[in-house]
């Protein structure tokens, strides 16, 4: 019974057992969330127009309205950095609602952060980095959107729990 | 029993999966089980989703980029991206496909365990292994004695 194989199996599962309840424990621990505080995201500039560009899979981008931004972003992010944060997932996303009563909700610029020392972000009449288009050709009788910046903490190891918002308003352009 | 139950709970065939690509790196890496949910709400943008495409055998999991949603209907078109990929999934959609919906989608990200499931990647990418460990198994349990 007491060979040298069964004494380090029962090692092995007691060990593995231990781990995986105090890993439990610990996520549970670290589950909490904290505001950012001091956010400031500011919309600099709005282009509409039509056209301009490519995209080979969605064929009618080319004749599409498209809105270019330039934001101001500034936010302090450091503190959410624990031993059990892999990496921030920062996005900044604009949300409207068309006369079709379609509600819309658009990613127009994200980042990945997983290191501490890059995650105060000042970031000066940045572009908007993925297409923003409406589901339709145009954003006809669309005025005004809210745009705003969502931050969410991806654990080494448990349960997504943080995400916060950061909100503020973006007039669309007439043309 | 337990899978089923759990299947039965989350609403979803398989509650846990393991991750194949690295597309969502730096979230996710081969070999990290994650798991699901299908829950009935309406899916949110920045949520991570896992989908099946007609025809394609293995599901993806990206993240949502962008939701359009008909308040009146509640039907959702939706388009995914992976973190790691530098553009959307348009390109692994099914031809002409623009947007993935409520039926494409098989479960919803909720937590996860790093790595845990490499070992089922090992098997799968090198049966050799897999062959090696049934014989030592065998042989084993040939020489052990029972007392």
């Amino acid at each position: 019974m007491n060979t040298f194989l069964s004494r380090l199996s029962n090692v092995g599962s007691f060990s593995v057992t231990v781990i995986m309840f105090m890993v439990v424990i610990l996520s549970f621990l670290t589950a909490n969330f904290m505001p950012v505080p001091d956010v400031r995201l500011e919309v600099k500039d709005v282009k509409r127009y039509v056209g301009g560009g490519y995209d080979y899979y969605d064929k009618s981008l080319h004749k599409a309205e498209i809105i270019k931004l330039k934001f101001d972003l500034e936010a302090d992010m450091q503190h959410l950095f624990n031993w059990n944060t892999k990496q921030l997932f920062v996005y900044i996303m604009a949300e409207y609602d068309n006369d079709k009563n379609i509600d819309n909700k658009v990613i127009v610029w994200d980042r990945i952060i997983t290191n501490p020392k890059r995650s105060h972000l000042r970031l000066k009449k940045h572009l908007n980095k993925y297409v923003f288009r409406d589901f339709d050709l145009s954003f006809e009788a669309i005025s005004d959107a809210k745009l705003s910046l969502v931050v969410e903490r991806i654990p080494r190891v448990g349960f997504f729990t943080g995400r916060k918002e950061f909100s503020t308003e973006l007039l669309l352009p007439q043309i | 029993m337990i899978w089923k139950a759990l299947s039965l709970y989350t609403n979803c065939e398989s509650p846990a999966v393991v991750v194949l690509s690295g597309s969502m790196e730096p979230a996710f890496y081969r070999g990290d089980v994650l798991f699901l949910t299908n829950g009935d709400s309406p899916i949110e943008i920045g949520e991570i989703i896992v989908y099946k495409i007609k025809h394609r055998e293995v599901p993806i999991v990206h993240r949502v980029m962008r939701t359009h949603t008909d308040k009146e209907t509640g039907k959702q078109y939706i388009l995914t991206k992976g973190d790691n990929n530098n553009v959307d999934d348009r390109g692994l959609y099914a031809k002409n496909q623009l947007w993935i919906e409520r039926e494409h989608i098989f479960g919803r990200v909720y937590g996860f365990v790093p790595y845990v499931g490499l070992i089922t990647i090992i098997m799968s990418d090198y049966p050799k292994i897999k062959y090696l460990v049934l014989a030592a198994l065998c042989v084993m349990s040939l020489f052990e004695s029972e007392q």
